[in-house]
């Protein structure tokens, strides 16, 4: 188990620098040239700045001095449009708090809600709570997530004004933990959430159904277990096999997916900043988002698949 | 068994999410303050990141820098009715000129002298003494004499820094003497740069070239004091630059100005409170209030009533509704909102100078490589009669419908100009007789006598810039002149793509290349050209100097800014020296000569020349308005005659403003705006504002 | 123990009932049986019956709606709600908003129906005399509602009539024309040109054909210079531009050069009559460049469903093959290959998207380069499935057996293991096309990726248009996240209904 755990870990970083290496080259080798000033005197003294940054090296020497930069001293870059003169690092760290809250709520709504009106779902198929259930499971995946924070932004805010339109900030919340700004960050919560309870509540239905046509629930019934007991015991315990990889990949789904979520509600979070370096070709803090999205993939994938180890005795990894 | 389990462990959870919800309802108070209070809610689409006054670059960044500082000298109202604008002295108590006293500092800093003037000759225009007041102080308390102002400026322009706003002071037109070699690293003794210190509160600022006393002081309007402690402190290597991070988080921000920064969160809020060291401010029942040093309108009124500033960070919509509900106080209507509010009583509409026009790359090597690439027959730009046809069948009035808050515009230089604005605050440029004349010139337009036009204004008045059989005609000019010539063959299509827009294309820039599509197909009928079709093409990080470059044969920009000096403006089309010029191929402008009428007299200079000669140590620097005025107005006519550039609209900003503040006065005037923040009067304060908004069930109604 | 005689047993010879029923005629295969199954699921045909209908309405609406307005692009009629001007006066489609005015807003908008009814100059219609013909205010209200700033008043006004006046460039052909037919169909086009003086509070407007006070926002003035209320006897005074001679003018040469060209000012609704040869009908409305709405509709939902369905066909077919090999052969080749799908894995869609478009899009255009970004990581998921799939299967019994009788690799891959992976891969398949739609919308949204044009557009770009001014013109969002959401909601139903369908252990399942 160790061994296995030690060798994905070493793959692990292998595929982190694969990518990096990828994503350096592709968006510096985005047509870029340095901005044009106001006047020509202004334009000289912006080309020079960009000569002394090593922006005109070769792309395979600025590559070396970016990774001795990041193993040597931490440093993961200078963001120079977003942020001026601010190390990439410490913008992030700066950005990642609200991010994983928001996130954080939402699943914590949403992986109950979901799972239990999966279960419900499935257990009744095909009477009227399975129907209306999955008539509203279906509206709700298939409504993009920034209609829903229009449609709650307007609604509970515009209209009936329980909830504030964005997050607090931190001066008029006192803190990112207090109940001020969790209550600020209701609206977007439940953005998110929707989309999350929709898709865990039809997972979560697909499998225990089909855990429960199979043989051995047949067994059981046989056997006489009443149809309760048959759940719980048989058929529950396989239909959340795959449950939990969908919890941890639609928390990375979530952190990628909120960039819309982010810019209605006026989040400073991660996503944000992702977009915005894209766009004003920020290179060091593009890089150092790219990364951190990829390590929690990986990370995500690697806990995944251990865990499927753990909760699956059948499913032995690297087998034949 | 456990599905009952589940269900009770999530109604568990969502009581624990509600709880508190309820808790923070009954403890969660309004964001404004509360009696005797007046905060000025305001949002951005992003927030300022280093408004550090040596290195800011965008709109946001200066908006911060414009409350936490004060400069030397400022612009406000004398006289709202009719529009006169006064000289306030912030920072500064008095600015005067005092050449004639210190010719010797002329001789020591090597000043530039005008064309054919001598020593012996200048009486004004280069030395200035600047007397600072003496209760200005940093928010800390501590006082700021001129050691302060000799050490910001020793740093804005220090060589290891490579200061973005350096250039406003080593070469424009209140550049500092010697300052050029300083910043460049040709001298490291700053003894040589014209800034020098006479006593603790004075200070002596000489420049390098003439400049006139009101554009003297119009250049202290912009600040660069910053306080030395933390600005040093702050310092550090990047690369073979020297950086600071002064200015950019409430740690490293030391204000001078009627407000501090009391605190910012990146990309989320910025909150300014009152600066109770500013020397403006006195105490007044318990609150710090300020009057005005000078006259309003015949009295001293109060000033800076705003006690708290809050910008946050929003997207349009929310914006809107966030306005609506009385928790902004200001709002920018986009342009397809601007229907609905047109009539409200809230609105306030300003011009901008920004005229967007298509420039093109005319050389025909170029085009020929690009027929090549990506266009097919771009080679028809070459010739002057098709660039004038496209100038003159595009219906401008039709193409600003497409999207609001656009007006036609014809000339390089709109509505905003002011060519004497100090003396005469009623010399719009556009309106001048001379600009006029040039204009109706350009398009042909006749007046007087006989003609359908009586007058000049008449004439003026009549153009719009749209002359469909005149395009006809031309049309077929271009074709029969490019068909002798061999670059054309008839009847084959042409598509040139345009380099448009630096983001990717909205559906408004779609809709306006669909009308200049739809405009050339009228104009090429029975012209012997094929279909022509132009293709916009978005998400060009530098269109400006793509076009120069070749990559496109069409560029559609804008050039704008100094409405006070128009006497530099044209040098972005003819200077290449100053400028990197966005047409190309087209001619060049120091070596191709032309020749204007100067008070009678025919003059020839090349056009590089001509357009430094209003200007810095040109010929006619010093000459009076009028002189200035005729020659601009010709050199702009004579530029638009040869069609590089073609001028087609500029646009409108449209603001609204809460129930909650009310402008000082309500009629614009360039200089002054409305009255800005420092005027600005407040109608309820915040604790009766939240009541007026509830008592109206929350929603507002504006249009 | 009784003694039970012998006689009293009879010998039971329920041949026909005991005996098996012979088993039935028909062998059902794998697809018939799934089609039985499809066809009992009325949830997935009622899905299916709206896509075909979905598709239908995208290939046929070109057909009946007009696509290239006479004139071409129609900018002033643009974001407006749905209009069928046939004078059913249906109140969905008669164009009508709702809105709030102050006292000055409501009149000028009664003002543009004064104007209109004005053709001959005199001013001297008032509110109450409106004809139907030109109605501006549908339902009008004089009822002053919330006591602020002066009193408001709403009133419902028609849309495509608040368009009013504008002023035009013509030929004198051109006029003459249009001249000639207002005389003939007695519907009035040219409308008397306003005089630019201090009265004429924008001169590049023009519904301000009554006097204004400039320095007082506007308001519109008698000939005393005192302002004008609003009641039902309200007249407005007259701005007109007159000649020497005090006549109307209806046109003025402009411009320089032979000056052919004649300013004009037209009732733009009789203009668009005059030109198309009937009154504007749009029955969805129009979107925010111009055009009709239900054409845009219809070119986006071919648009995303060619996306779509392409990169689903594609990811199925590289994500199967990929996945069956990994999962079937486990061990080494299993692992390299799973660290070749990791490492595109973790490539973020996003800027896989945005670099594609930046580097891709002015090569190959903007919609292969989109495709390729899909594919390029799209398929993983599929891979990962199949695998999955391929993981629970192959140690079945049957499995076992068939190896043990010596059936190849691939025949084991393709006959026994992959017809039960079927229901999840198809199902997957299908479900990834409502999820590509998804994606490119929020894309679009974010502005990274534009596939609107003058002739195409994409669902994600129309609500990226309407985003930022839903609140107002509800239209432009509600109908293309109604449809959005259908066909989702429909792909997703149709999705279910064939992983029921394609699920052979469900046979005989109720």
């Amino acid at each position: 188990m160790i061994k296995y755990i030690l060798k994905r870990l070493i793959l692990m970083l292998f595929t982190l620098f694969v990518v990096i290496t990828l994503c350096f080259m592709l968006i510096r080798a985005l047509p870029s040239s340095p901005p044009e000033g106001s006047s020509l005197a202004q334009s000289q003294m912006i080309l020079e700045r960009w000569e002394a940054l090593g922006y005109n090296k070769p792309l395979l020497v600025q590559f070396g001095i970016y990774l001795k930069n990041i193993f040597t001293r931490f440093d993961f870059g200078t963001s120079w449009k977003i942020s001026k003169t601010q190390p990439a690092l410490e913008l992030l760290v700066g950005r990642l708090t609200p991010t994983v809250l928001v996130n954080l709520y939402a699943l914590l709504l949403s992986i109950p809600v979901g799972i239990a009106l999966g279960i419900l779902a499935a257990i009744k198929k095909n009477k009227w709570q399975d129907h209306l259930i999955s008539t509203l499971v279906m509206f709700f995946v298939s409504v993009p997530s920034y209609i829903y924070a229009f449609l709650v932004q307007y609604f509970l805010f515009f209209k009936l004004g329980w909830f504030p339109q964005t997050i607090y900030s931190l001066s008029d919340a006192g803190g990112w933990f207090t109940g001020k700004m969790l209550y600020s960050m209701a609206l977007p919560v439940l953005a998110l959430s929707f989309g999350q309870i929709a898709g865990l509540c039809r997972f979560t239905r697909a499998e225990l159904t089909e855990a429960l046509t199979s043989d051995y629930m047949l067994l059981a019934r046989a056997k006489g277990l009443t149809r309760a007991h048959a759940t719980t015991r048989h058929a529950l315990k396989n239909a959340m096999v795959p449950i939990l990889p969908m919890i941890i990949s639609s928390f990375i789904g979530i952190l990628g997916g909120s960039l819309v979520i982010e810019s209605i509600f006026s989040i400073p979070g991660v996503g944000q900043l992702y977009v915005q370096s894209v766009q004003q070709r920020d290179y060091d803090v593009f890089m150092l988002n790219s990364i951190f999205y990829t390590l929690t993939g990986l990370l995500a994938g690697i806990v995944v698949d251990i865990s499927y180890g753990f909760i699956d005795p059948r499913i032995k990894m690297g087998e034949r | 068994m456990k599905k009952i389990s589940v269900r009770i462990f999530s109604l568990t959870l969502l009581l624990c999410i509600l709880c508190p919800t309820c808790l923070c309802l009954t403890s969660c108070s309004g964001r404004g303050g509360g009696e005797g209070e007046y905060t000025y809610h305001t949002y951005s689409s992003a927030l300022g990141t280093n408004w550090n006054p040596h290195t800011w670059e965008v709109n946001a960044d200066s908006a911060i820098l414009g409350y936490v500082s004060s400069p030397l000298v400022d612009v406000s109202i004398k006289n709202s009715t009719d529009g006169v604008y006064t000289w306030v002295f912030e920072m500064a108590e008095s600015v005067t000129d005092v050449t004639e006293q210190n010719k010797g500092d002329l001789e020591k800093y090597k000043v530039t002298l005008p064309e054919g003037k001598a020593l012996s000759d200048i009486t004004e225009g280069y030395v200035f003494e600047i007397k600072l007041r003496r209760s200005a102080a940093w928010e800390n308390g501590e006082e700021i004499n001129a050691d302060d102002y000799i050490y910001s400026m020793k740093q804005l322009l220090n060589p290891k820094m490579k200061n973005y706003r350096a250039n406003l002071f080593y070469s424009e037109e209140s550049a500092l003497a010697g300052a050029s070699d300083y910043y460049f690293g040709k001298t490291d003794d700053f003894g040589a740069v014209g800034l020098y210190k006479v006593d603790d509160y004075t200070i002596r600022y000489v420049t390098q070239s003439y400049i006139d006393y009101n554009y003297f002081l119009n250049s202290c309007t912009s600040p660069w004091l910053v306080y030395e402690d933390l600005y040093e402190a702050g310092k550090r290597e990047v690369g073979g630059l020297t950086v600071t991070n002064y200015g950019t988080s409430a740690e490293t921000t030391m204000s001078c100005g009627p407000y501090r920064l009391s605190s910012i969160q990146p990309a989320k809020q910025a909150v300014f409170e009152q600066n109770p060291e500013w020397y403006g401010y006195e105490e007044e029942d318990g609150r710090l209030v300020s009057y005005t040093d000078f006259e309003v309108d015949g009295e001293r009124v109060r000033q800076y009533q705003t006690t708290k500033i809050i910008i946050d960070v929003l997207d349009e919509q929310s914006a809107k509704n966030a306005f609506l509900r009385g928790e902004l106080s200001e709002w920018t209507p986009s342009a397809d909102e601007l229907s609905t509010y047109s009539s409200s009583d809230r609105l306030y509409k300003n011009s901008e100078t920004y005229t967007m026009s298509l420039f093109f790359n005319t050389n025909v090597n170029t085009l020929k490589k690009l027929d090549a690439q990506s266009n097919k027959n771009s080679i028809v730009l070459s010739s002057k009669s098709f660039r004038k046809a496209l100038s003159l069948c595009i219906d401008r009035s039709k193409y600003v419908s497409a999207t609001g808050a656009f007006i036609p515009e014809y000339a390089l230089l709109n509505g905003l100009y002011f060519y004497d604005i100090y003396n005469d605050p009623t010399s719009s440029y556009r309106a001048s007789n001379a600009a006029m004349t040039e204009i109706c010139k350009l398009y042909g337009v006749k007046y007087g006598e006989g003609e359908t036009h009586k007058t000049l204004a008449d004439a003026y008045s009549s153009i719009t810039g749209y002359d469909p059989s005149s395009a006809r005609a031309l049309m077929k000019q271009a074709c029969d002149e490019l068909a002798a010539s061999g670059l054309y063959r008839r009847g084959e299509d042409i598509l040139i793509r345009v380099g448009w827009a630096k983001g990717a294309l909205s559906a408004d820039d779609n809709r306006q290349i669909s009308l200049l599509n739809e405009f050339l197909a009228a104009a090429a009928q029975g012209s012997g050209f094929g279909q022509i079709t132009l293709e916009a093409v978005g998400n060009i990080e530098n269109r400006y100097a793509a076009v120069p470059a070749g990559e496109y044969a069409i560029g559609y920009g804008a050039w704008g800014g100094a409405a006070f000096y128009p006497f530099r403006s044209l040098q972005v089309y003819m200077d290449p020296d100053q400028y990197s010029i966005n047409e190309a191929g087209c001619y060049d402008p120091k070596t191709d000569k032309l020749t204007l009428d100067v008070n009678g007299e025919r003059v020839t200079k090349t056009w590089q020349e001509w357009s430094g000669s209003l200007t810095g140590s040109g010929m006619y620097s010093s000459a009076d308005a009028d002189t200035r005025l005729s020659i601009l107005a010709q050199l702009e006519g004579a530029f638009l005659e040869t069609y590089y550039r073609i001028p087609l609209c500029s646009s409108t900003t449209c603001v609204m403003l809460s129930y909650q503040c009310d402008n000082y006065t309500e009629k614009y005037n360039v200089m002054y705006g409305f009255g800005g923040i420092r005027l600005l009067r407040y109608n309820y304060d915040d604790k009766d504002w939240a009541s007026y908004i509830k008592r109206q069930g929350n929603t507002l109604s504006y249009e | 123990m009784l003694n039970i005689p012998k006689e009293k047993f009879e010998l039971a010879e329920d041949t026909d009932r005991i005996r098996h029923s012979p088993p039935p005629a028909r062998h059902v295969g794998y697809f018939a049986d799934a089609w039985t199954r499809f066809r009992k699921n009325k949830a997935s045909i009622t899905a299916s019956v709206i896509i075909v209908g979905i598709i239908l309405f995208s290939l046929l609406t070109p057909l009946f709606v007009r696509g290239e307005k006479v004139g071409g692009l129609d900018s002033y009629y643009s974001k407006k709600g749905p209009y069928l001007s046939s004078g059913l006066n249906i109140p969905f489609f008669d164009g009508g908003k709702s809105r709030s005015f102050n006292a000055r807003g409501l009149l000028h908008i009664y003002g543009i129906s004064l104007g209109a009814c004005d053709g001959d100059g005199t001013g001297n219609v008032s509110i109450k005399e409106i004809s139907d013909t030109y109605k501006t205010v549908l339902t009008p209200t004089y009822k002053v509602i919330g006591s602020y700033e002066g009193g408001r008043y709403k009133a419902r006004i028609d849309t495509y009539a608040e368009v009013g006046f504008v002023y035009m460039q013509l030929t004198r052909e051109e006029y003459a024309n249009i001249a000639a037919w207002q005389d003939q169909n007695n519907v009035r086009v040219l409308y008397p040109l306003i005089a630019s003086n201090q009265f004429n509070p924008d001169i590049n407007d023009a519904n301000y054909w009554y006097r204004a006070d400039t320095s007082s926002k506007n308001q519109p003035i008698d000939l005393n210079g005192n302002p004008i209320k609003l009641s039902e006897n309200t007249r407005l005074a007259e701005n007109y531009e007159r000649d020497a001679e005090g006549n109307l003018v209806y046109a003025k040469r402009v411009g320089g050069g032979d000056g052919e060209a004649l300013r004009v000012r037209v009732l733009y609704r009789n203009y668009y009559i005059y030109q198309n040869g009937a009154p504007p009908s749009f029955i969805l409305g129009t979107d925010s460049q111009g055009y009709d709405l239900a054409l845009r509709l219809s070119e986006g939902i071919r648009l995303s469903l060619f996306i779509s369905v392409t990169v689903s066909l594609i990811n199925f077919l590289i994500g199967a093959v990929y996945g069956a090999i990994e999962g079937y052969f486990g061990g080494l080749p299993d692992l390299i290959l799973e660290r070749i799908a990791d490492v595109l894995a973790c490539v973020p869609f996003i800027v896989v998207a945005t670099l594609f478009q930046l580097h891709l899009s002015e090569r190959l255009g903007k919609i292969p380069s989109l495709l390729f970004a899909f594919v390029l990581t799209g398929w993983i998921a599929v891979a990962s499935r199949v695998r999955t799939q391929f993981y629970r299967f192959k140690r079945q019994e049957y499995v076992l057996s068939a190896r043990t009788l010596g059936a190849s690799d691939a025949r084991i891959m393709l006959k026994h293991i992959f017809p039960n992976a079927l229901g999840t891969i198809v199902t997957s398949s299908v479900l990834i096309i409502p999820t590509v739609i998804l994606n490119e919308s929020m894309l679009s949204f974010l502005g990274i990726v534009n596939l609107g044009s003058s002739d195409t557009t994409s669902l994600g770009t129309l609500l990226s248009e309407a985003s930022n001014i839903w609140t107002n013109y509800p239209h432009l969002m509600i109908i293309p996240a109604l449809v959005i959401s259908l066909l989702m909601i429909c792909f997703n139903l149709f999705g279910n209904g064939l992983r029921d369908a394609l699920n052979p252990s469900l046979r005989g399942v109720e």
